[in-house]
């Protein structure tokens, strides 16, 4: 059904083009939207979160090449929505792992599972990717000065959290395309 | 229905502390807002940022620990926020120090102190080594595991103006995990201060921020386990603070 690729660890373009046409926005939603599932099952205290996100993708991708349609803006909110009804109905995984579950990779997962400080040598790595306003404000974020650099920069806390948030999704996924 | 969570209920949903209904309605707004699942993903990191970093009341770290213990998947999610912060620290240490701006002639002069200064000290015979710049812990105290406070417990002074203290925690046995965390807590706050520590020969050391070390009793708690496996408290150790 699908053709994942281990170095990509994204589903089809089959299934992302239902995301957005763009493919390079499409699999930028499928990143952001799996890590999300993967959360929301954590938060939810969930014993296997990425099974539970990797059966509310299967389902909702499933749905839409049967013919749904999805009736909210963001096309992220229906998947939202099945992982709500998933954890609802109490969805336990199954111990084989179907070849449709391998047909949605959860990104990061197996670089998680990389002891801390492995972990931390990969991001330490990968940050001299990073633009230098993006890099000092991680510093200073590190060392505990993020409200200090921020009020000399003019941006508000909840922003300063926020962007230290994608910067550090962008690092862990730098850290887990160049584990690969 | 349209509901609004400010930090302090998205944090209480994080740690388990809202009621069935309030966290019906936060789990609703996410499938209905996807942005907002990324504010709540950045609470979170930040949360348990400030966790590693040692900060938080000992109410919240209690809770965290609590909450984050549960499962494995949510234990590597605070894993990884150690990770994370030790990336950073690694960064740091890797830049390269800039010097002040001095003017030429007094750069000259104060390079020529420093330079007779460092001469001095090799000279000197009964000088054993130099006042390095402070870049590590200011005191290291070695401890035994379940030495008990009263007798046998390491009574520790701590030197004036010290910001960082290294504990070396000696182990029973032969004990090779790639994870180590050491928690530190006295009878009011069990739960005090929590942070990475790490094998050194038969040691695992961690650094403590004078901060939290008050005169009194402690107890140290380390646990020590494989990369996604569980990390079980493997010994106690107690000192106490004069």
């Amino acid at each position: 059904m699908g053709d994942w690729q281990m170095t990509e660890a994204l589903p089809s373009s089959e299934w992302l083009r239902l995301l957005d046409s763009d493919p390079t926005a499409a699999s930028d939603k499928y990143s952001e939207l799996c890590r999300g599932l993967v959360r929301y099952f954590e938060w939810n205290r969930c014993l296997e979160p990425e099974d539970m996100a990797q059966e509310t993708l299967l389902r909702g991708f499933r749905r839409l090449s049967e013919g749904a349609t999805i009736t909210v803006g963001d096309p992220r909110g229906y998947f939202w929505g099945i992982a709500y009804n998933v954890l609802r109905e109490g969805w336990k995984p199954q111990r084989e792992v179907s070849i449709e579950d391998r047909d949605f990779p959860v990104p990061d997962s197996d670089f998680r599972r990389l002891s801390r400080a492995e972990q931390s040598i990969f991001l330490r790595e990968c940050q001299d990717a990073l633009p230098a306003h993006e890099k000092e404000m991680l510093i200073a974020y590190g060392e505990g000065r993020g409200a200090e650099w921020g009020g000399r920069n003019g941006i508000e806390p909840g922003t300063l959290r926020l962007r230290i948030h994608r910067v550090r999704q962008k690092l862990e996924r730098f850290a887990t395309n160049s584990w690969r | 229905m349209e509901s609004s969570f400010g930090e302090d209920e998205i944090i209480a949903y994080l740690v388990g502390d809202l009621n069935a209904g309030e966290r019906d309605s936060l789990d609703a707004r996410l499938s209905a807002e996807p942005l907002f699942a990324e504010t709540v993903m950045a609470i979170e990191d930040d949360l348990l940022a400030e966790y590693a970093r040692g900060g938080l009341s000992g109410q919240t770290r209690a809770r965290i620990e609590k909450a984050y213990n549960e499962i494995p998947a949510r234990r590597a999610r605070l894993d990884a926020a150690y990770a994370f912060l030790d990336s950073i620290r690694g960064a740091t240490a890797a830049l390269p120090r800039s010097r002040p701006p001095a003017r030429r002639a007094g750069y000259f002069v104060v390079s020529m102190l420093a330079a007779a200064a460092l001469m001095l000290a090799v000279w000197l015979p009964s000088r054993r080594h130099f006042d390095s710049p402070h870049i590590g812990p200011d005191a290291s105290f070695e401890l035994g595991a379940g030495q008990t406070r009263s007798g046998a417990g390491k009574e520790i002074v701590l030197p004036a103006g010290a910001r960082t203290i290294e504990f070396q925690l000696r182990l029973e046995n032969q004990q090779d995990f790639s994870y180590w965390r050491a928690s530190l807590g006295t009878v009011e706050h069990p739960a005090s201060w929590s942070g990475p520590a790490s094998l050194r020969d038969r040691l695992v050391v961690t650094a403590v921020p004078a901060s939290v070390l008050a005169p009194g009793d402690y107890t140290l708690k380390l646990f020590g386990g494989d990369a996604g496996a569980d990390t079980p408290e493997r010994a106690t150790y107690y000192f106490r603070i004069e």
